[in-house]
């Protein structure tokens, strides 16, 4: 994609999330009171305002939840390509794009996806590819 | 709540494509009308609600008509925003904090004149979690849950269509309306694709335009020239922190929460309304209401739309501007929809349905962010 793509910019309580993209993990935060797994990180657990939480790498493995398929054409991506809500196997869900499909075709829901990462300059970002076969 | 009525209320002169008014411009005419349509003047007002991306429209506006205001509200929750500031502002009247209040938007969503530019900050939590992978704004994301909620629900992308069928009729009845044509599913599942399944006339319009409403005491109400709209009961309420982060994006918690509190304060259900304003800056968001509202049990808005109960001659007719989806939508929308529900509760609609005495006003504040509900009346007794 092009040079002028939005590039995230961490905050202290998302560094060590983009961290671990760099070093080509995801990371999840799971509360140590209820143990609720969630996405993004925040210095709060959302269920049950929990204050403190440990981080864990994800299996990296999803489902396709929902999707659309974008004609629009904002900074630094080319239409058509598909936007997705990816549930994690862990439970928490997170927006990504879906490399390694045709985008003028639907991608089913629940279709098994895993995380693939990509440099973009010098940033690291997620982005989620069919799985392939085992 | 019911203490309170509507007793002005007017659009913009103009709206659609407006290149003489800047946003604040759009909002002082909706407000001048508005007041002239209650005879009362900027010195009777003592309280001012406004928002929008400039942080301090409220206070502009009232700088821009003289009002000396000793009670604000700024709220910026998205399109419902205005919806909330009747909330507060009946709230604030019947406390005695203020008498009269002006509540007012202006937006010039298509031309862009005096308009703030938004940008999210790259360490924002869309700048780090949604603008990077592709995000391209309110039709890429508000459209998310569709596909989940088509296959959930088990409709085909027809329901979409039917939703913009239904509305262009009301639309062709309308003389302001920007998309006045009647149209047909097939017509609607063939038109370009902005974000798939969602078609370009599925997607709102963007215009410019303003709105404003004056509310008082329902006592102050008798002496004033227009037949008050009381309102009945509301709620708001607050969604998701990002669209994603709902547990379940096929109903809103939002809509539920927000809908189920005007009802309750308004001691009625939903087989007392007649008519109903549910925001749709997509065709999947009146679908969405109709259900987390209990208008119909879940599943069952497809028939329902798909059947012309919501069309003219229906047994709710909604959406009577057309909405969103073609009549007006600078960007929020909830004033609009508001000033719908006043029009049609006074018997002075573009595409009147007879015999309006509730109508009910759905609003959706930012991307399932933040949700708003009132219900509005006349000759209560």
């Amino acid at each position: 994609m092009g040079a002028d793509r939005p590039l995230p910019r961490a905050t202290p309580e998302t560094r060590e999330f983009w961290d671990g993209v760099g070093r080509h993990q995801l990371l999840l935060q799971r509360c140590d009171d209820c143990r609720l797994p969630y996405f993004p990180p925040q210095p709060t657990c959302p269920r049950c305002a929990g204050a403190t939480m440990t981080s864990f790498a994800a299996s990296g493995v999803g489902r396709v939840y929902s999707a659309i398929t974008s004609h629009l054409a904002p900074p630094g991506f080319s239409p058509p390509y598909v936007l997705a809500v990816i549930e994690l196997d862990e439970g928490p869900r997170l927006l990504s794009l879906i490399r390694g499909i045709d985008p003028d075709e639907d991608v089913a829901l629940d279709t098994p996806v895993e995380v693939v990462f990509e440099e973009v300059g010098d940033t690291t970002l997620y982005a989620f590819r069919p799985q392939g076969p085992p | 709540m019911t203490g309170v009525a509507i007793v002005g209320a007017a659009e913009s002169a103009e709206i659609g494509v407006v290149p003489t008014m800047s946003a604040l411009g759009l909002a002082v005419d909706a407000a001048r009308r508005a007041l002239a349509d209650c005879g009362l003047s900027a010195a009777d007002v003592d309280g001012v609600a406004a928002a929008g991306l400039a942080p301090y429209l409220a206070v502009q506006l009232a700088a821009a008509l003289g009002i000396e205001a000793r009670w604000v509200d700024a709220t910026m929750v998205g399109g419902c925003s205005n919806i909330v500031h009747v909330l507060h502002a009946a709230d604030a009247i019947a406390a005695g904090r203020c008498s009269v209040v002006l509540v007012a938007h202006g937006e010039s969503g298509r031309s862009g004149i005096g308009a703030p530019v938004y940008r999210h900050a790259p360490d924002s939590l869309p700048g780090q979690f949604e603008q990077p992978v592709g995000a391209a704004g309110p039709m890429t994301l508000l459209s998310l849950g569709t596909r989940r909620f088509l296959a959930d629900r088990g409709f085909g992308a027809e329901a979409l269509a039917e939703v913009v069928v239904a509305q262009r009729e009301w639309a062709a009845r309308n003389p302001r309306a920007l998309r006045a044509t009647i149209t047909t599913v097939d017509e609607v599942l063939a038109a370009p694709p902005v974000a798939a399944p969602l078609t370009r006339p599925m997607c709102c319009v963007a215009t410019d335009a303003g709105g404003a409403v004056v509310l008082t005491s329902v006592e102050r109400a008798a002496a004033l020239p227009r037949p008050p709209v009381r309102l009945l009961g509301g709620g708001s309420a607050t969604g998701s922190a990002m669209v994603w982060t709902a547990p379940d994006l096929t109903s809103s918690e939002a809509f539920r929460r927000s809908g189920a509190a005007a009802f309750a304060e308004a001691g009625l259900g939903p087989a007392d309304i007649d008519h109903a304003m549910l925001y749709d800056a997509i065709a999947t968001l009146p679908l969405m209401a109709l259900e987390d509202l209990g208008i119909v049990g879940r599943g069952a808005s497809a028939a329902f739309v798909a059947g012309g109960h919501t069309r003219p001659d229906g047994r709710l007719p909604v959406n009577t501007t057309g909405g969103g989806l073609a009549y007006t939508h600078s960007g929020m929308y909830g004033i609009y929809a508001l000033l719908e529900s006043v029009r049609q509760l006074r018997g002075e609609a573009a595409a009147q349905v007879d015999g309006v005495q509730r109508s009910l006003v759905h609003t959706i504040g930012g991307m399932f962010h933040a949700a708003a509900t009132l219900i509005l009346g006349v000759n209560e007794a």
